[in-house]
C-alpha cells in the first residue's frame, strides 16, 4: 500500500508529569526509524494520540521542536481517550499519527512583537510558542497574558522563571485568589492594557476556552491590534486529521488542515457558530 | 397543527406544521400518510394540534402512560384511516398495495381524540383509499438474512414516536451495546434489542417500516414480540388509556417530565 | 474515438465470463427494488433497473472497513492485507459515476486516502446512461447526466438490439482490447440511434434547477429564517447520508477482544447529534436546524469552495427515501 496516513506509529511514554488537576504532561518518543524528521512538527501543530483499545484524540503538542524526536503533550481528562491517556503509566505505549494542522505563523512571530493570550489549558499550545520565540537580546519583545480560574490551575509554574529568563514578559492572572496569591484578580482581557508591544504590526496568539477567545480578541481589536495579526487555536471534533472524514470540515477550510490556527479574518469567514467571534 | 401535506413527489405526503388559519388548505388527508405525527409531540410545552390515524392515536397513548405527553396539551384530531399504503422504495413500479401492517389494524380511528370524523373510505373511487384486498405480503421471512440488509441508518428509530431517548444505547454511544458502525455480526443484536424494546409499547403504526430504506418488515417483528406481550400479559399497546402498561412504574400518572 | 457497438447477446456472454472469474458488480433485483451485488451467475444481472437503494459508492467507500488490527499492549500496528482483485463496476448511472468524480477531489487530496485510492485503481467502471429518468431526477442541474457520468471509464447507451459504446479513459480503452470479442464497430445507423435517444432523453430532464452561482449563494444563506421552517420535519435519521453517492463522512471506531483490536472505519451522517460534538460537550452545531442547514451547505457550498466540485449529483436517492419528503431541490431552487 502507499503511503498510509491512518497507521499509527507506536510511541513509548518516557516521562509523566502531573500538571494541575486531571491534566498530565507526557513525555513520549515515537518509535520509528527517522523518527525526527517524520514527526518534526512546528508549535501549534497536534497530533492524533492513540490510547490503544480505547480510540484517539486530537492532542496539541506543548514542547519545543529542538527536543524532537521527544515529545510533549498536556492531557487533560474530559472523554475516554484522554482519561485512558491520563491513566497511562511510564513505559506504556501510545499511538502517534501527525503532525498535522498549520500551527503558529511562525514567519510573522519571528519579526514582530508577540503577545500571547492564554486561558486555563489553553497554555499548552501557546508552551511551544514560548519554548520556541523569546531570546535574550532580541529586539522583538514577547509577552504571555495567561489567565486561569485559580492559582492551582496555572500550568507549567515551575517554567516560568526560565521563560523570563529567555527574555518574555509574564502577566498573570486568576478569576479567584487563594489565601496566598499576591497577584491580578480578573478576567485575563485586563492583562491587554498597556504592554510592551507595537500594536500596530504586534503578532497576537490566543488560546484558551471559546468565551475567553472571544472576549479576547474583541479587546485585542479594541486596543488597535490588525485583525490579520490576530490568531487563535481552535478545536473541532475530529476523526482523520487528514481532511477526509468530513467532521472538521467548517466552510472552505477543514481545521485539520487549514488550522486549528485561524486569524481573526479568517475566522469571520467561516460559516457562523463554529469560531467564537 | 402537526398534519400531513401533498409531498414533493406523487403518491407521497409529509408531515406539515400549520399555524395560520389560512396555511390549513394544505392539510390532506389520504392512504399516502405513513408517518406517525405523534413523533413530534415530544419535547413540547405549548398545545399543539396533531392529526392521527388510529395506530397514531394508540402512540400518544403509551405516551402519555409514560409521561411524555401532557393529555391537556394535545388536541387530537381524528379521521378515520383509509390503512396506508406500503412503501415501494426505490423500486416504484407495480400497484398500490395495502401495507402489510395495516392488515393487522386495531381500529381504524384513534382511541383518544378531542374531534372525530367519521370517513367512509371506497377503493372504487380515485381516491377513495387503498382497499383492503390488496394488501402486501411477504413470503415466510428469513430473519437472519433480514437482518443483514440493514444499513444501520437508524431511521426506525427516528420515525418513531415511543423511542425518544436523548441518547440511544442502539447509536453506538459510549460504552453501549452496539457500533456506531454498521458491524454485520452486531446487526442481529440491534433488532432484537429494538424489538424488546418495542415490547408492550409499540402500536404496530409502521412508521418503521415505510421509514426503511431497504424495506426491512420490522414492523411483522414488534408485531411478533407483542402477540407474546397480549399472550401472556394480555395487554395490548394504546387501545385502553386507563389500563396500566407493563412497563409503567406504580405511581401517579400525569406529570409529564 | 469511433464508438463500438455490443449486441445483447455479447453482452450476455461477456457477463457471464466476467462473472465465472468472480470479477462482476452489478445490479441486481432486491426484492421490489435493486442493489449492486457481486454477480455469480449471469442472469442476476439486472440492467434496466433504474437506480440502486444503496449507491455504488460501496464499491469504492465500503459501510465499514478495517484500516488496522493492533496489539493492545505493545501497541504493534499491522495493516490489513490488501487483496489484488480487480473488479468491474457493470451498470454505473452517470449521476453515481460522477459522483466517484466528487470522491476522487475528496480521498485523493495531500496525504491521499490508500484504501480508497487502492479500490478505484482496480476497478473499472463502466457506465450505462438513462433511458427512462424517474420524477426525482435532476442530474441536469448539474451535469452530471443523463447519458455520460464523469467517472465512467466505459460508456455503454441502449440502441436497438444492444448498446453503443464509448470508451472514456485509458482503462476504459483496455476493458474493451481485452474482451475485443464482444464488440464490434458500431455501424452509422447505430450512432444516429444513440444521438437521437441521446437528445430525447436529455430533453427529459427539465428540473428547472440550475447549480450556477449556487454555491455562493448557498453560503450566504446561513442566517436565513427559512431553514427552521424547512427543518421542521426531519427527524435526523441519516438515510440521506447513507443513500447519497456524494456523502464520504466517515466515523472511526476500535473493536477490542482481550489483548488485541482493530481499528474501523465507516460511514457517518452528519444528522447525528454526535457529529460534531467534542468530548466533554461543546458543539458547533447543537441543534437539528444547524446540522440540517450543514447538510445542504456541505453538499453546495463548502465542498465546492474546498474541492471546486458539487456534492450533489441530482440522483434524487434523498427525495424518495428521506421519510419525511424532505427535498433537497427544493433548498436548491431556493437559492440558486
Amino acid at each position: 500500500m502507499a503511503v498510509n496516513p491512518y497507521l499509527t506509529v507506536r510511541a513509548r511514554i518516557e516521562n509523566i508529569k502531573m500538571e494541575i488537576e486531571d491534566t498530565k504532561t507526557i513525555i513520549v518518543r515515537p518509535r520509528i526509524r527517522n523518527a525526527k524528521t517524520i514527526f518534526a512538527f512546528e508549535p501549534g501543530q497536534f497530533l492524533q494520540v492513540t490510547a490503544f483499545g480505547v480510540g484517539e484524540a486530537p492532542i496539541s503538542i506543548c514542547s519545543s521542536p529542538r527536543d524532537s524526536p521527544s515529545i510533549q503533550m498536556s492531557i487533560r481528562k474530559i472523554g475516554s481517550v484522554t482519561e485512558a491517556l491520563n491513566e497511562a503509566r511510564v513505559g506504556d505505549f501510545i499511538g502517534l499519527r501527525g503532525p498535522y494542522g498549520n500551527g503558529w505563523p511562525m514567519e510573522k512571530l519571528r519579526k514582530n512583537d508577540v503577545v500571547l493570550v492564554a486561558g486555563g489549558i489553553g497554555m499548552a499550545p501557546l508552551r511551544s510558542l514560548m519554548l520556541t520565540l523569546p531570546t535574550k537580546g532580541d529586539m522583538r519583545r514577547t509577552t504571555l497574558c495567561y489567565g486561569a480560574r485559580n492559582p492551582s490551575l496555572l500550568m507549567y509554574r515551575s517554567e516560568y522563571a526560565n521563560w523570563t529568563g529567555a527574555g518574555a514578559t509574564i502577566r498573570l492572572t486568576v478569576d479567584q485568589g487563594d489565601g496566598g496569591w499576591k497577584g491580578n484578580v480578573g478576567v485575563v482581557t485586563n492583562l491587554l492594557e498597556d504592554l510592551d508591544a507595537d500594536r500596530e504590526k504586534a503578532v497576537a496568539c490566543v488560546c484558551g476556552p471559546p468565551i475567553m477567545i472571544k472576549f479576547s480578541i474583541r479587546k485585542l481589536v479594541q486596543l488597535g491590534y490588525g485583525p490579520d495579526n490576530i490568531y487563535a487555536s481552535l478545536e473541532s471534533m475530529m476523526r482523520c486529521g487528514i481532511g477526509k472524514c468530513g467532521h472538521c470540515h467548517f466552510g472552505a477550510k477543514h481545521v485539520c488542515i487549514d488550522g486549528p490556527v485561524f486569524s481573526y479574518s479568517d475566522m469571520k469567514e467561516l460559516p457562523k457558530g463554529f469560531a467564537p467571534v | 397543527m402537526i398534519g400531513y401535506e401533498d409531498g414533493s413527489t406523487s403518491h407521497r405526503t409529509r408531515p406539515c406544521f400549520v399555524r395560520s388559519p389560512e396555511d390549513t388548505t394544505r392539510l390532506v388527508w389520504n392512504q399516502y400518510c405513513s408517518a406517525n405525527l405523534a413523533k413530534y409531540l415530544l419535547g413540547r410545552k405549548e398545545t399543539v394540534g396533531v392529526v392521527a390515524k388510529g395506530c397514531d392515536g394508540r402512540s400518544i397513548v403509551e405516551l402519555i402512560k409514560e409521561n411524555q405527553v401532557d393529555r391537556s396539551k394535545v388536541v387530537i384530531i381524528a379521521p378515520t384511516c383509509p390503512g396506508v399504503v406500503q412503501n415501494p422504495g426505490l423500486g416504484g413500479e407495480g400497484p398500490e398495495q395495502l401495507a402489510s401492517y395495516c392488515e393487522r389494524c386495531r381500529g381504524r380511528n384513534s382511541p383518544i381524540f378531542d374531534f372525530e370524523i367519521a370517513v367512509r373510505w371506497d377503493p372504487e373511487k380515485e381516491s377513495g383509499g387503498v382497499g383492503d384486498k390488496t394488501a402486501y405480503h411477504r413470503e415466510a421471512i428469513d430473519w437472519a438474512s433480514e437482518f443483514q440488509r440493514c444499513i444501520k441508518c437508524l431511521a426506525c428509530i427516528k420515525s418513531c414516536p415511543l423511542c425518544y431517548c436523548t441518547e440511544c444505547e442502539l447509536d453506538g454511544s459510549l460504552q453501549s451495546l452496539v457500533s456506531k458502525l454498521r458491524i454485520p455480526a452486531e446487526l442481529p443484536t440491534f433488532h432484537l434489542v429494538r424489538a424488546m424494546h418495542m415490547a408492550g409499547r409499540c402500536t404496530d403504526c409502521g412508521a418503521c417500516e415505510a421509514a426503511c430504506p431497504v424495506g426491512l418488515p420490522l414492523a411483522e417483528l414488534y408485531s411478533q414480540v407483542n402477540k407474546e406481550v397480549e399472550r401472556l400479559l394480555g395487554y395490548v399497546p394504546g387501545l385502553d388509556i386507563q389500563a396500566t402498561a407493563p412497563i409503567e412504574l406504580p405511581k401517579p400518572r400525569g406529570e409529564v417530565e | 474515438m469511433k464508438p463500438n457497438y455490443i449486441s445483447e447477446d455479447s453482452l450476455a456472454r461477456l457477463v457471464e465470463e466476467l462473472s465465472s472469474k468472480g470479477q462482476l458488480v452489478a445490479p441486481v433485483r432486491e426484492g421490489r427494488s435493486f442493489e449492486f451485488a457481486r454477480i455469480k451467475r449471469g442472469e442476476q444481472v439486472c440492467l434496466t433497473y433504474t437506480t440502486s437503494t444503496i449507491p455504488p459508492k460501496s464499491a469504492l467507500l465500503p459501510q465499514v472497513e478495517e484500516l488496522f488490527s493492533y496489539d493492545v499492549k505493545s501497541g504493534e500496528v499491522r495493516p490489513p492485507e490488501e487483496g489484488d482483485e480487480r473488479l468491474v463496476l457493470l451498470g454505473v448511472r452517470p449521476c453515481d459515476s460522477s459522483a466517484f468524480s466528487v470522491l476522487d477531489r475528496v480521498m485523493g487530496r495531500d496525504r491521499a486516502d490508500p484504501y480508497y485510492m487502492r479500490r478505484r485503481d482496480r476497478i473499472t467502471v463502466v457506465g450505462l446512461s438513462c433511458s427512462q429518468p424517474r420524477e426525482t431526477c435532476f442530474c441536469d442541474a448539474f451535469g452530471t447526466g443523463p447519458i455520460d457520468g464523469s467517472g465512467d471509464d466505459i460508456t455503454f447507451t441502449k440502441v436497438n438490439g444492444g448498446y453503443v459504446v464509448r470508451s472514456k479513459t485509458a482503462k476504459g480503452a483496455r476493458f474493451a482490447r481485452a474482451h475485443s470479442k464482444h464488440f464490434r464497430a458500431a455501424t452509422k445507423k447505430e450512432v444516429d440511434e444513440f444521438e437521437s435517444r441521446s437528445r430525447e432523453i436529455k430533453a427529459m430532464l427539465a428540473s428547472g434547477i440550475t447549480s450556477e452561482g449556487l454555491a455562493d449563494r448557498m453560503g450566504k444563506s446561513l442566517e436565513d429564517p427559512c431553514w427552521e421552517e424547512a427543518s421542521e420535519r426531519c427527524i435526523e435519521c441519516g438515510v440521506c447520508s447513507f443513500v447519497c453517492p456524494t456523502c464520504y463522512c466517515f466515523d472511526v471506531t476500535e473493536q477490542v477482544e482481550g489483548d488485541s483490536g482493530k481499528r474501523y472505519r465507516g460511514w457517518d451522517t452528519c444528522q447525528s447529534c454526535r457529529f460534531s460534538r467534542m468530548a466533554g460537550g461543546l458543539d458547533p452545531r447543537p441543534t437539528k436546524v444547524d446540522r440540517f442547514k450543514h447538510r445542504f451547505h456541505h453538499k453546495l457550498s463548502y465542498v465546492p469552495m474546498a474541492f471546486n466540485v458539487m456534492a450533489c449529483v441530482g440522483c434524487g436517492r434523498c427525495v424518495s427515501l428521506c421519510p419525511t419528503n424532505v427535498d433537497i431541490r427544493e433548498a436548491i431552487s431556493k437559492w440558486q
